[in-house]
């Protein structure tokens, strides 16, 4: 089988930030017309590392990695203003509150404009015409008037098209969206979720679906990366990690949600809580709170292993050394 | 929009009602009264005096006489000052206090919000700490101090430079007007920074921020197109009560710096018991004061559409 085209690469990625180190060592891959989606707990580090792939960590952030690629290009030596060449242009993000994303002073119409001026070189005019268009694809009605109001007219489900018109206004070939559907309710949060998936399909665009929502990830992922306490411990194909789950953490999530069609915010139902991340961690993170914890797993990290085809994930229990001897 | 401002407008024409009630009852309950000083009116102007405004009649009379008076815009006549009528005085000498306002106002306002904005961008470095200094000494420094400091150093400047740079009193062309107005407005100032900076990085803390950040705006573009007007708002809010201090601040400045506005003419009357003229700057104050809210409320729905479209009363 040939390896789809990486549009995004990733290798030991590292953010630190007030004395804590947040995001440890994460590898990613995204591919073109694909669905990467991030899960894990509430501060595992999901969104520092999503702002990190647009460089929009605070000035204080500290960050590092072995390399990153996007489009057959290295970012990591850009500039400001390169990256600013590159922002909303080829990456777009979504953020989580659509209620908050919005200029409140601002008509809705003009802050989608804003984006095409910029980046599209087209003039006021022909920018509004794009924007009331764009809103209208995103189904919409009345867009030309909905594009003239505020943000504080508009409902949340409205507002967040907007946001996503915002987005992908430039036509960018990787967006992430950090819990899109969180604030919104259920009918609402399916039909975003329809409207990016064929987003992806028709513009060949990468996503990467941050959420909480394992309903959300089986629904609209092929490939998933399970985070906690700013390291991925588990990556894989969707069906995969969700039928045979290899890291302790993994089927702790699993088995915090009765029923993945229940759609329903159940991450935190693990006893414990996670590490502190201002001291160094010498072992496992999650060993603290995992059942099948061995004397190695608070001593040592343990390495990425290969537990399935196309799936990985960092324990002690997938260590070919310690299965032969069992 | 018309019915909100409609609204502003009665409230204010009860204010000012309240206001004239206020200063008349408290006049009369003052020990004294102008007669008695040596340097009172004449008999003959006392005699007229005595019938026009009824002041040998019971007080509720003299009121309703007071109110019908001042309801048809006639203030009276000084009691001080023989034949002057309380509305020339304040015809020639409130254009004086009002160019000082207006100037130390528009000082105060630009000054504070760029302040401010400097501030907030170099938070909690140097031009920032500098700047909050600077915001503290000019909030508790008496503008008395403050204005006999400014007029040492236009001398020295002066004695320096062996011409005269700036005139230290007085009025008459732009030069003599900077000084006490940047003297009137700097404890506005201070405090219109310190609210601009707070509610910058409010500002620059929020959502939407992040978000004109990640369409490669740049910081300038996000300056001026996402924070500033945003930031501004609690400042606008704020002008309102900054016009009564700068008012207020007006009665001494003009006093040290010899300018003859209608601040001046307050004061003196206050010390002469001039009633008719305390009575009538008072309301007039108060009644420029409350167009002024009313107007500046109108900014704010200008610069904020949440106002400006549910605060219209439809
Ligand atoms: N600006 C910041 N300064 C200091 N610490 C921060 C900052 N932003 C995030 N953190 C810390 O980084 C950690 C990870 O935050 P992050 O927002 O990435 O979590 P998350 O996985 O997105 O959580 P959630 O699901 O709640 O959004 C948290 O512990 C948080 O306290
Ligand atoms: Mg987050």
């Amino acid at each position: 089988m040939k390896a789809p085209e990486s549009l995004l690469s990733v290798r030991d990625l590292n953010i630190s930030l007030g004395g804590q180190h947040l995001v440890r060592s994460v590898d990613l891959d995204i591919e073109a017309g694909q669905c990467l989606a991030l899960v894990g707990e509430s501060g595992s580090g999901k969104s520092l590392t999503a702002l990190s792939l647009m460089r929009l960590l605070p000035r204080s952030a500290k960050i590092s990695q072995q390399y990153i690629l996007f489009e057959g290009q290295s970012l990591a030596a850009y500039s400001e203003a390169q990256w600013r060449q590159l922002r909303a242009r080829r990456i777009a993000m979504i953020f989580q509150n659509p209620m908050t994303a919005m200029n409140p002073t601002m008509r809705v119409g003009q802050q989608i404009a804003e984006v095409l001026c910029l980046h599209a070189g087209v003039s006021r005019r022909e920018a509004n015409r794009q924007a009331v268009a764009l809103l209208e694809r995103l189904g919409i009605v009345n867009a030309a008037q909905k594009a003239r109001q505020y943000p504080f007219e508009m409902s949340g489900g409205m507002l967040q098209r907007a946001v996503i018109a915002m987005a992908i206004a430039c036509k960018p070939a990787l967006l992430i969206a950090d819990e899109p559907t969180t604030a919104l309710d259920a009918t609402v949060q399916a039909e975003v979720l329809v409207l990016l998936r064929e987003l992806c399909n028709e513009q060949n665009m990468g996503l990467l679906l941050i959420t909480h929502d394992l309903g959300v990830v089986r629904r609209m992922a092929q490939k998933v990366a399970v985070m906690y306490a700013g390291k991925l411990v588990e990556t894989g194909a969707i069906s995969r990690v969700f039928n045979t789950p290899a890291h302790p953490y993994t089927q702790a999530l699993k088995q915090a949600m009765p029923s993945l069609t229940e759609q329903r915010d159940s991450l935190m139902a693990i006893p414990g809580t996670p590490p502190d991340l201002s001291k160094p961690i010498a072992g496992c993170a999650f060993a603290a709170r995992c059942p099948q914890a061995m004397n190695v797993c608070a001593r040592q990290q343990p390495a990425d292993y290969l537990t399935a085809p196309e799936q990985h994930a960092k324990c002690w229990l997938w260590d070919p050394a310690r299965t032969k001897a069992s | 929009m018309i019915a909100y401002i409609l609204k502003r407008l009665a409230y204010g024409a009860i204010t000012i009602w309240f206001i004239a009630t206020a200063t008349f009852f408290s006049m009369h309950a003052v020990p004294g009264d102008p007669f008695n000083e040596a340097k009172a009116a004449s008999p003959q102007l006392r005699q007229n005096l005595m019938a026009r405004y009824g002041l040998d009649k019971p007080v509720t009379e003299q009121y309703l006489i007071y109110l019908r008076n001042m309801l048809r815009g006639d203030f009276g006549i000084s009691f001080t000052q023989e034949n002057r009528q309380v509305n020339d005085i304040i015809r020639e000498h409130f254009p004086v206090s009002a160019i000082l306002g207006v100037a130390a106002l528009l000082i105060a306002a630009t000054g504070g919000i760029i302040g401010g904005a400097v501030a907030a961008h170099w938070h909690n470095r140097s031009p920032d700490r500098a700047m909050m200094i600077a915001v503290v000494l000019a909030i508790s420094v008496p503008s008395f101090v403050i204005a006999a400091l400014a007029q040492m150093a236009i001398v020295r400047a002066n004695d320096w430079l062996s011409f005269p740079l700036l005139p230290v009193a007085g009025w008459g062309g732009i030069s003599h007007v900077w000084v006490p107005a940047l003297v009137l407005g700097l404890g506005t100032m201070a405090y219109l920074a310190r609210l601009m900076r707070s509610s910058m990085l409010a500002v620059m803390q929020s959502d939407y921020v992040l978000t004109a950040r990640a369409k490669g705006l740049s910081d300038w573009q996000i300056f001026r197109k996402h924070q500033l007007r945003n930031a501004m708002l609690p400042v606008v809010t704020e002008l309102g009560p900054t016009i009564a201090a700068i008012t207020t601040g007006g009665f001494v400045v003009e006093l040290i710096f010899a300018i003859p506005g209608l601040g001046r003419y307050f004061v003196q009357a206050i010390q002469q018991l001039d009633y008719t003229v305390i009575m009538g700057t008072t309301v007039f104050y108060g009644a420029f004061l409350v167009l002024m809210v009313v107007l500046i409320d109108i900014a704010y729905g200008l610069i904020d559409p949440r106002i400006r479209l549910h605060g219209d009363g439809r």
